[in-house]
């Protein structure tokens, strides 16, 4: 299930609202772990497995941690760490790896071992991720071990967080998991963040994602240089819009539900450099490849050949964690080198220009990034960056590009602004001027609400609303 | 964990999210269920039963979702509502149909999904066809496409829209079908600023019915008939078609319908296969159901016997989809028998059915757009 569909919205989460709400507080974590459960079984009953798989495995090995420490056997705590992170990984791995793998082989040795086939499960990149950080949080004393069972797999299925992050470290969450209340003004935060995603995810990037849709599926070859270029841009605010949008409302369901998750992203788009582009896309993934892969291999407080290896390494995990293909891994590549140019000397300069430079030219990198990440067939790539500038010889613009354009501008210009920090100083600057007044300022709140959801809710039965045009007629 | 709510303003907003939330799931749940969608012509999905080996191969869930979707409440509403959203945002096209001038919703034809090689096996089963009945039965035949409003109303187009150009496809329909070929693109295109489609609809009007069918009368050797041989009715004022289902703009006028009534009396009997005959050639009912076009011989089936006192001793067999329905009446006056033969959903021999019947002439008659994507016409030489 996804939040943004009418049966999230209107069928289940009302039922776990409702029932949330009814019950004592020591059911309440029973509540969420069942409901997770069948929002994950939703799209693929049988994966619910692996999920209950999951959470028996993390929690015997958190206990055997917890125990080995405290009678002070630390090879045999850490031994189980290990088996943790392996089994954590080897899921990971057989899942989503697999058959990347078997056509890698194929390729390479001309061999045809038959691939599995097996449909991915949904979000087991975000909760493999999830669990590992509790057993490595527990070791390191950085987090209580969970006793109670229901607690730790309302902790590995949460629903909110489950499909598409942010990744919530046991750490941040392990109090609230145990107590934790939901205030009227965490309640309202809560809706208005949910609603935000939803208007992000439904109103802008569903929308200009047709855009790129559209262009991508055209012939590369012959894509005009304004084809190309609105296509690219196109995706990289769908995929801002989408990826935000649905951390927003993650985050916003914490809320109402009483946690406290991280934040994902705080305006990529406006960052002046690689480096910084980094501490603000998708923060909870560099969060987690820091704590326990960059500096656990040393990070960089040690030579400069073993630093630059560090962040080869990481870099170019990141990219296969993004997916299993070539593409992924020369995307991640194409980061990590950037980041160490800009780390090795590039930084200083970039520090002393203008702002708008530093930000156009993170902008143009990163955007060159998206043609890897989404394209992934490497020719394709390079007929797409051949159609961005033209060398593919089909001019600048024809009436197609010209009427996408037209047509598209305001929802670009949407997108754009949105993508920078103006809205929400905005909205702060009035909401602050609107203080004394509570009534006024709750009252727009709410307006924000209804005309966003129902808007939203627009879109989704139209995007379902399918007239049979032959049949009958 | 206790939930501590005090009256502040902070409800308001978290009031007003629940207050949607649950008024449209319980307006869903407790209205009865609507089994057809007037708009979408089509049944909406009904509550599944439940068994453990639907829900193990996800059937379940997934006719669930589609339940919850197809019974929520205000639909129609909420498409209108986007579509008018997307027209103020300056989108010129949603759900595949342009938001053109003075009106016209035109279906947007994407040239790059078309299977080209199912058109080229379409014409070939077609001409094979052809030879055969010729040859073998004596008949005249007859292959007529009728052009995409896109590609006729380009001049209709929002500014900078790709138009569509479909010479290509008609110089191959005329070099297969030969003698027997019915040009119908010329003439639409001297009288694009002629109401030659239904501005909410993709089907041709009867006017454009009638234009096709003085080119058809050309092509088989019959006087022409002129428009001063028929009195023109207007029959509703109030049709809404397929396009405006998907483009629902407030600024919409609803379509006319028209029909062509002889001057000189003639006798007509319908007969849609399976049900009962009737007198005439139209059916009163659809006029008051959003469906308008079935006015026009009972909509959509499998074979319909038109038989008329014209007294010429032929008899028409149209190959056909849904844009014969309005030129089937203009052929009741020059053949006996007009039968009109859909091959999504007649199953049997039609060459056996050819003979039975002494058909004399045979017509193909799809819209461009069918033809393209049709996958029943490998039918005729079964």
């Amino acid at each position: 299930m996804v939040f943004s569909s009418l049966m999230f919205l209107f069928c289940f989460l009302p039922a776990v609202i409702l029932l949330y709400f009814a019950v004592p507080c020591k059911f309440k974590n029973m509540v969420l772990f069942i409901s997770s459960l069948i929002f994950y079984a939703w799209g693929e009953p049988v994966y619910v497995v692996l999920m209950l798989f999951s959470t028996a495995v993390d929690y015997t090995h958190g206990r055997l941690v917890d125990k080995y420490k405290r009678s002070g056997e630390d090879k045999k705590a850490r031994g189980a760490v290990i088996s943790s992170v392996i089994i954590n990984l080897a899921l990971l791995c057989f899942f989503k790896y697999a058959d990347f793998a078997v056509s890698t082989v194929n390729g390479i040795f001309g061999a045809s071992i038959p691939a599995l086939d097996l449909p991915l499960p949904i979000g087991i990149s975000f909760y493999t991720f999830q669990t590992m950080s509790y057993t490595i949080d527990v070791y390191r004393g950085q987090a209580k071990v969970q006793k109670n069972i229901v607690s730790f797999g309302a902790y590995v299925s949460l629903f909110p967080q489950l499909i598409a992050g942010p990744i919530v470290r046991y750490q941040t969450v392990a109090e609230a998991l145990n107590s934790r209340k939901t205030t009227a003004d965490k309640f309202s935060e809560g809706v208005v963040r949910f609603v935000t995603g939803l208007g992000k995810k439904v109103l802008i990037a569903n929308n200009i994602g047709l855009v790129w849709d559209s262009v991508s599926a055209s012939d590369f070859s012959s894509l005009t240089v304004l084809e190309a270029w609105l296509g690219i841009l196109a995706f990289t605010f769908q995929l801002y819009f989408d990826f935000s949008g649905y951390s927003d409302m993650a985050i916003g369901l914490g809320k109402i539900f009483g946690f406290e998750f991280p934040e994902n992203f705080r305006h990529p788009y406006m960052s002046r450099s690689v480096t910084e582009f980094w501490r603000r896309w998708h923060i909870s993934l560099g969060v987690w490849f820091r704590e326990y892969l960059y500096i656990p291999l040393g990070g960089n407080r040690c030579s400069k050949a073993k630093w630059l290896r560090n962040i080869a390494i990481v870099w170019l995990l990141t990219g296969l964690w993004h997916g299993a293909g070539w593409n992924f891994i020369i995307w991640g590549a194409w980061f990590g080198l950037l980041l160490m140019i800009e780390k090795l000397f590039l930084l200083k300069y970039l520090q002393k220009l203008p702002a708008a430079v530093g930000r156009a030219y993170t902008f143009l990198l990163v955007v060159f990034s998206w043609v890897l990440f989404s394209i992934d067939k490497m020719p394709d790539a390079f007929k797409f960056f051949g159609a961005m500038f033209g060398s593919n010889h089909c001019g600048f613009a024809n009436s197609d590009a010209v009427y996408m354009l037209l047509t598209n501008a305001v929802l670009f210009a949407v997108a754009v602004l949105g993508a920078t920090e103006l809205p929400l100083n905005i909205s702060k600057k009035l909401l602050g001027k609107l203080s004394a007044k509570p009534v006024v300022s709750e009252t727009v709140k709410a307006l924000f609400i209804a005309v966003v959801t129902l808007l939203s809710v627009a879109y989704l039965v139209d995007s379902s609303f399918n007239p049979f045009l032959y049949f009958r007629f | 964990m206790k939930k501590r709510f005090s009256f502040s303003p902070a409800i308001l907003s978290p009031l007003v999210f629940l207050l949607i939330i649950f008024s449209f799931s319980l307006c869903s749940f407790l209205t009865a269920d609507r089994e057809f969608s007037e708009s979408e012509n089509r049944y909406l999905e009904q509550l599944p039963k439940f068994s453990l080996k639907a829900l193990f191969a996800s059937e379940f869930t997934e006719s669930f979702e589609k339940y919850v979707v197809d019974q929520f409440p205000a639909r129609d509403l909420f498409v209108g509502v986007k579509a008018q959203s997307e027209f103020i945002m300056g989108k010129r096209d949603t759900n595949g149909i342009f938001f053109g001038k003075d009106g016209y919703l035109i279906n947007r034809y994407d040239k790059t999904t078309v299977d080209m090689n199912k058109f080229r096996s379409n014409l070939k089963y077609i001409s094979i066809f052809a030879e055969n009945s010729r040859a073998v039965r004596g008949v005249n035949f007859y292959t007529m496409l009728v052009p995409s409003a896109q590609a006729i109303h380009t001049d209709k187009l929002p500014k900078f829209a790709p138009g569509l150009d479909q010479t290509a496809e008609f110089d191959s329909v005329r070099s297969s079908a030969g003698q027997g070929y019915v040009d119908v693109s010329a003439v639409f295109a001297a009288n694009r600023d002629k109401l030659l489609y239904y501005k909410t609809d993709h089907h041709w009007t009867t006017y454009g019915a009638f234009l096709a069918y003085r080119e058809f009368c050309k092509t088989a050797g019959i006087t022409a008939p002129e428009k001063s041989d028929f009195t023109v009715k207007t029959v509703s004022e109030d049709f809404y078609g397929t396009a405006y289902s998907k483009a629902r703009l407030i600024s919409t006028k609803p379509d006319k319908i028209e029909i062509y009534v002889p001057k000189k009396p003639l006798a007509v009997r319908t007969e849609p296969d399976g049900k009962e005959s009737r007198e005439g050639l139209y059916f009163d009912e659809y006029l008051s159901k959003r469906d308008k076009y079935s006015y026009f011989l009972g909509g959509n089936n499998p074979l319909v016997t038109v038989t008329s006192n014209a007294g010429t001793g032929r008899k028409l067999l149209i190959i056909r989809d849904s844009y014969a329905h309005c030129f089937a009446p203009f052929a009741a006056n020059d053949f006996d028998k007009v039968f009109l033969i859909d091959l999504r959903y007649y199953n049997g021999s039609v060459s056996k059915f050819i003979r039975e019947n002494a058909v004399t002439d045979v017509l193909v008659l799809y819209g461009m757009e069918s033809l393209q994507s049709e996958t029943s016409i490998v039918k005729l030489i079964k």
